[in-house]
């Protein structure tokens, strides 16, 4: 054990008040190193901090924040030592403000050590933060945590070898239990007697050299090696580029100019060549340090998901999942199959039985609330489970099994590319992924998006061009027997994605977005996260869809009963006739408004009537996919957006869609002769 | 909990409740990941449960 000392310590610093309720803490003795334990969340910090300190620790606010940080003191080698016990963090580049406070203890040069808490099940995770660590010139000892469960697991860590190479001292830990935290000590006072020391990270593809350019500016005084700032420049991060503009004597436009070159020259967004060489040197490092016998990951895993970034294979097998996943499976299997079941047996038993349930009530408008044309039970109950739901519980499943893959991260990476020209980074992924599932939940998600241009652009693009999962499986299943219409469509929605996005990016000014992301890897699903994903969403769904679907039905059936809804139908008919629709599509549109998954169910039932021809039903899906965003997506654009901005997006999308409709109209009609 | 989009782990109550600010008002059991701002879908506890029973040693 290292000399623990059972004292507390005052948080009366800088740092404020300590919140921890308890008798007061002695002061730290003077002259006292600082230690920050560092690493990702859940590694087992708070267990080493306890094992290094003792029972008595303070818990105050780090200075300007409200972000916790747990102190303790420790003899450490001869010499008494502040042991902070920091939040979690996966990487320099912070998201969070938990993050943003770990980060600054680093950065800061505030630790005279930095230990580096790692899981060492999950080495391959954990070793690029490793690096950036030892970029920042600060002693550092790595903590290998969690020994044990990895040796359990057949994961075997050669310590030594890994050490030799790292060039610190990597100390195999059982946390919990206090294994080898008696070693960890030593090695932290030793770091403490050798003190800082330049580490210069040799990164390969060019990406050293463009590192170093921008390195070679920075003139100004650095708390630590300026070259943990560099990296951060060039992945955009803010509060870093404040940082040098702070320090350096012409306010970083030297840097930033060097950073802007190296970037154009590089050819890739650098944030992510960084990224990818960092985890390339992490494997070289960990080779041969590293054994796992019969838990080796598959080879054809990491190389799968480095093909699945890479335009000229991730696009092909984007191509090949669309069609088995979306197409076969959501569209031909979900909204066909199963729905042809449902429905064959809501005709057989479910509408007779309540017919014959309400036959006996004399009154006409009460019997025809619950069984007639727009029935409770024959419309909104039939369309929620025998059409809707099984389409849903298709796409969730499909959408489930991309989720638990990390499918999802991949195709940003592969789309930032397509999407720079929209003014969208890759990150735009998120609400657009999230968009076919609900595009009221993904109007949301769009706040996360870095600048006010990509917020507005992926908000439009949204209420315009991506339909929810209903409104997809049913356009796929009626267009599945048409391949000349559902080209069409595909081309339309596309085609009106893509326009819409560059005019948007054109007419809104703003700087484009940055994107970076650490990948998580690849991974087979697995059955029980699949079923549990799935199960939740779907159990939401249903619960949201059932009451709304009731509730269109009684505003259908009072609408019908006042004759309001014969008025708006009316007045919409002329509009759908410009499209060569037929006057019941108008109140298909209607119930899109609503609902999209309403509209599509209507669109469903008129298909199956036989009331449309190929080219109306590509008409009838283009014009209802582009057509305005049902009542929650638009309440949720004035509430993301502001009034006038939801406003004016609704004023463009309805005519752009009967535009589309009109034009796709026109086009197919000509090529059928 | 971990991220579905990125993978970072986060506690369930330091995420935020997606569903709290939806106009609708419904309980759609969604956390937004604080890291990426995925909106991950919570499976209700008792189906946690059983899945561990049955499952006891495979990992959510």
């Amino acid at each position: 054990m290292p000399e623990a000392s059972r004292s507390t310590q005052a948080a009366k610093s800088a740092a404020g008040p300590a919140c921890h309720a308890g008798p007061p803490a002695p002061a730290a003795p003077a002259g006292a190193a600082r230690v920050a334990l560092i690493g990702a969340p859940n590694v087992g910090k708070s267990a080493l901090f306890h094992r290094l300190t003792g029972h008595y620790v303070t818990v105050s606010n780090y200075p300007g924040t409200s972000v916790e940080v747990t102190r303790g003191s420790a003899w450490l080698g001869g010499r008494p030592a502040e042991v902070l016990d920091t939040p979690g963090l996966y990487s320099l580049l912070a998201w969070t403000d938990e993050e943003r406070v770990a980060r600054r203890i680093v950065l800061s040069g505030e630790a005279d050590v930095v230990v580096h808490v790692v899981d060492a099940k999950a080495l391959e995770r954990m070793l690029p933060l490793t690096l950036q660590l030892l970029e920042s010139g600060r002693p550092l000892v790595v903590a290998l945590n969690m020994i044990d469960e990895a040796s359990r697991l057949g994961v075997e860590v050669d310590a030594r070898r890994l050490s030799a190479r790292l060039g610190v001292a990597v100390v195999p830990v059982v946390a919990v239990e206090g294994r080898g935290v008696e070693e960890l000590g030593r090695a932290i006072a030793a770091a403490l007697a050798a003190g800082a020391r330049p580490v210069r990270i040799l990164y390969g593809n060019s990406v050293g050299e463009a590192m170093l350019s921008v390195r070679e500016r920075l003139v100004g005084v650095y708390p630590v090696d300026p070259a943990s700032f560099v990296a951060l420049l060039f992945q955009g991060d803010s509060e870093v580029a404040a940082e040098v503009a702070r320090r350096e004597p012409d306010g970083g436009s030297a840097a930033r100019a060097a950073v802007d070159r190296a970037t154009t020259a590089l050819g890739a967004p650098a944030s992510y060549r960084i990224s990818v060489e960092r985890r390339r040197l992490s494997g070289e490092l960990l080779d041969g340090a590293i054994v796992r016998a019969g838990a080796n990951p598959p080879r054809w895993l990491d190389v799968l998901g480095r093909l699945l970034t890479r335009p000229a294979t991730g696009i092909p097998v984007l191509l090949i999942v669309l069609y088995f996943g979306l197409y076969a499976f959501v569209g031909q299997f979900g909204a066909g199959t199963v729905v042809d079941w449902l429905e064959g047996g809501f005709e057989r038993y479910v509408t007779p039985f309540f017919e014959s349930l309400f036959a006996p009530v004399p009154w006409a408008p009460v019997r025809s609330l619950f069984v007639g044309e727009y029935g409770l039970l024959t419309l909104g109950l039939r369309y929620a489970v025998a059409i809707i739901l099984p389409i849903v519980g298709a796409f969730f499943l499909f959408f489930s099994v991309l989720e638990d893959s990390g499918y999802f991260p991949r195709l940003a990476l592969l789309v930032d590319r397509v999407f720079k020209p929209l003014g969208l980074s890759g990150r735009a992924v998120i609400p657009m992924v999230l968009g076919f599932a609900c595009d009221t939940m993904a109007t949301m998600v769009t706040r996360t998006l870095e600048t006010r241009r990509e917020r507005v652009i992926a908000t439009l693009l949204l209420a315009l061009a991506i339909p929810c999962s209903a409104q997809l499986g049913v356009i796929l299943a009626i267009l599945s027997g048409e391949p000349l219409a559902l080209a069409a469509w595909v081309a339309a929605i596309a085609g009106s994605f893509l326009l819409v996005g560059a005019l948007g990016a054109r007419v809104l000014p703003g700087a484009p977005a940055r994107f970076h992301m650490e990948l998580p890897p690849l991974r087979r699903p697995r059955a029980g996260n699949v079923f549990l994903k799935t199960y939740t969403r779907m159990h939401w769904y249903f619960l949201e869809v059932l009451p709304l679907f009731l509730l269109a039905s009684v505003l259908l059936w009072i609408g019908n009963l006042t004759g309001l809804f014969g008025v708006a139908v009316s007045a919409l008919t002329p509009v759908v006739g410009l499209l060569d629709l037929p006057p019941e599509t108008a109140a298909v549109f209607l119930f899109g408004f609503f609902r999209r998954d309403y509209g599509a169910a209507g669109l469903f039932d008129l298909d199956r009537a036989g009331s449309l021809d190929a080219v109306q039903l590509a008409v009838a899906a283009v014009t209802l996919t582009l057509f305005v965003p049902c009542i929650a997506q638009f309440l949720m654009m004035v509430r993301e957006r502001g009034v006038r901005t939801a406003v004016g997006m609704l004023v463009f999308i309805t005519p752009f869609a009967f535009g589309g409709g009109l034009l796709v109209n026109l086009l197919l009609r000509r090529l059928a002769g | 909990m971990t991220c579905a989009f990125c993978g970072r782990e986060f506690e369930e109550d330091r995420g935020q409740p997606a569903c709290q600010q939806c106009p609708l008002g419904a309980d759609c059991r969604a956390v937004r990941c604080p890291y990426c701002g995925y909106e991950n879908p919570v499976p209700p506890p008792w189906l946690v449960k059983l899945r561990h029973w049955l499952v006891p040693h495979d990992a959510h």
